[in-house]
């Protein structure tokens, strides 16, 4: 009995399309720009967000040591630190290694530092702090409680320019949000003006059903099916499209930006996301067949 | 079975359409109200399938007082109620089959039972052989059977027309009184809505009303 029901909805909902083509057509090509444009940021987001967990994985607490102190104090103080709950590894880098390190860098392979009378490098402990602790006040205030040490000379963390970039980018992204939130509020009442002329278009046979006796409910759930089509199709095609956008530009601009971050590692949008827009696209389409049929159905 | 008790209607725009009017229908009668053009005959019946509701008074339904009815529940009342509305109110993008169907489809029956009773209704009415037709290919004696066909096809315990024979000539008039009757015989209750004093000569139970008001008892 339930499952005949809903192919009699569905059967409604198809015929709702079948009458009105060209309307449907606008209605889920509108949706579908939309949530284009929805997805697009969310893709530049998505990605910019895992560029900075990258950066603040990736980020080290570099301390220079005093030249003076002696090899045991520099175990000492190293083991000091790894003692901190916030630690997951401290790598300890003499002055020596430090000057290869630079050396290699730098990719001086032969013996310009040789003449050098003193190692200008200085010795340093790299410190790895474990992940939950990498957020911008974890780290800050790891570092006060270490800035204490005496044969600590300085104290280097990548954190304070991420801290910096993260700011923006939250910003950024509230922007986006708004941006987000008014284009699919724009979207359904656009939609669901043109939605609305469908339904006038069948707004006698409506009168009459509910005259012989239809329920709101009956008449209204082809219409709710017709929206949610509406809106699935518009996800679906539009993840579709970004997908390929999505491809064409990173094939295009990927070895452009391969210069100057070579790890940046562009995705598209995961699961979840993907998920999310159709979802979304669903119930946009269910609004708005909502708001096109709450003037209609007030009268009795 | 039906009752009006000291029902008045005023519409918003201030027009009293209906002045204290008291009227009551038994099961399996057939009553007519007639009046002249304006009186308030479709008032009453739109107080009855609750597409109005009375400014004062009660419309009892059974033991159920309609004017109080939830909009929620209006629906099923009307499952109750076959109308045949004096513009008839049939959908010209569906075929007569589909027009009677239609009725059946809002109250959820099953394809082989709309089948069943759409075919039977149809030959009832005698336009079993326009079903595929489309209502303005029709003679308005033959739309008014279609109208009457999805009025009764799903069992009603009562029906409700109003000027049913208003755009007929008298041939026709008679035929189509025939039909209701028929339909009265078969045990439903048939109130009908009339300007035309001819059609309730000699009948039973008439009411008769003026400017909103029942003029006999
Ligand atoms: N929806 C309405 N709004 C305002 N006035 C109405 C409405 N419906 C009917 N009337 C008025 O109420 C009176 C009775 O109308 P109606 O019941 O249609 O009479 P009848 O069916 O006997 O011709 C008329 O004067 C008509 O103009
Ligand atoms: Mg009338």
């Amino acid at each position: 009995m339930f499952l005949k029901k809903g192919f009699y909805f569905f059967d409604k909902a198809f015929q709702g399309i079948r009458q009105n083509p060209f309307i449907n057509f606008i209605n889920f090509g509108t949706i579908t720009v939309s949530l284009l444009v929805l997805g697009t940021f969310l893709v530049i987001f998505f990605n910019l967000n895992r560029v900075l967990d990258k950066w603040r994985y990736e980020s080290h607490v570099t301390v220079y040591l005093y030249d003076s102190i002696s090899f045991d104090n520099t175990s000492d103080i190293k083991d000091r630190i790894a003692g901190f709950e916030e630690v997951e590894r401290v790598t300890y880098i003499s002055k020596k290694e430090a000057l290869n390190i630079i050396k290699e860098a730098l990719q001086i392979y032969d013996n310009s530092f040789e003449g050098l009378e003193v190692n200008p490098m200085p010795a340093t402990l790299e410190i790895q702090l474990k992940k939950k602790f990498l957020s911008s006040t974890g780290v800050e205030s790891f570092v006060a409680r270490i800035k204490i040490f005496k044969e600590i000379k300085e104290i280097q963390y990548d954190q304070e320019w991420i801290k910096g970039f993260s700011a923006f980018f939250s910003l950024f992204q509230i922007g986006g949000l708004a941006i987000g939130v008014g284009l699919l509020l724009a979207t359904i009442l656009i939609v669901s003006n043109s939605f609305q002329l469908g339904v006038y278009a069948r707004k006698e046979e409506l009168e009459i059903m509910k005259l012989i006796g239809a329920t709101d409910f009956f008449i209204k759930v082809p219409f709710l099916l017709e929206g949610v089509f509406q809106g699935l199709l518009g996800a679906l095609v539009s993840i579709g499209l970004l997908y390929g956008i999505y491809q064409v530009v990173i094939f295009k601009v990927r070895p452009f930006f391969s210069i100057y971050i070579r790890e940046l590692d562009p995705s598209f949008l995961p699961l979840d996301f993907i998920f999310g827009l159709t979802i979304g696209g669903i119930l946009m389409g269910m609004l708005v067949s909502i708001v096109s049929m709450r003037k209609f159905l007030k009268s009795y | 079975m039906i009752q009006m008790l000291h029902v008045h209607k005023t519409y918003s725009n201030g027009q009293k359409a209906l002045i204290d009017v008291s009227l009551k229908l038994d099961k399996g009668e057939f009553v007519y109200i007639i009046g002249p053009c304006g009186a308030g005959k479709t008032s009453i019946l739109k107080l009855i399938y609750c597409a109005q509701r009375p400014t004062k008074g009660m419309v009892l339904f059974g033991d159920k007082n309609v004017a109080r009815i939830r909009k929620s529940r209006i629906p099923y009342l009307r499952r109750n109620i076959g109308i045949v509305f004096q513009d008839f109110k049939l959908i010209k993008t569906r075929t007569v089959f589909e027009n009677v169907a239609l009725a059946l489809e809002v109250i959820g029956a099953t394809i082989t039972d709309i089948q069943k009773k759409v075919w039977k209704t149809l030959s009832f009415v005698g336009l079993y052989n326009k079903s595929n037709e489309y209502p303005i290919r029709l003679s308005g004696g033959e739309q008014q059977r279609v109208a009457i066909a999805r009025a009764m096809v799903n069992n009603p315990l009562i029906l409700l027309a109003d000027e049913p024979t208003g755009n007929l000539d008298p041939e026709m008039t008679v035929d189509i009184i025939d039909l209701l009757d028929k339909i009265n015989i078969r045990g439903t209750t048939v109130l009908v809505a009339t300007h035309n004093p001819d059609l309730a000569k000699n009948k039973r139970k008439v009411f008769t009303l003026e400017k909103g008001r029942i003029t006999n008892g």
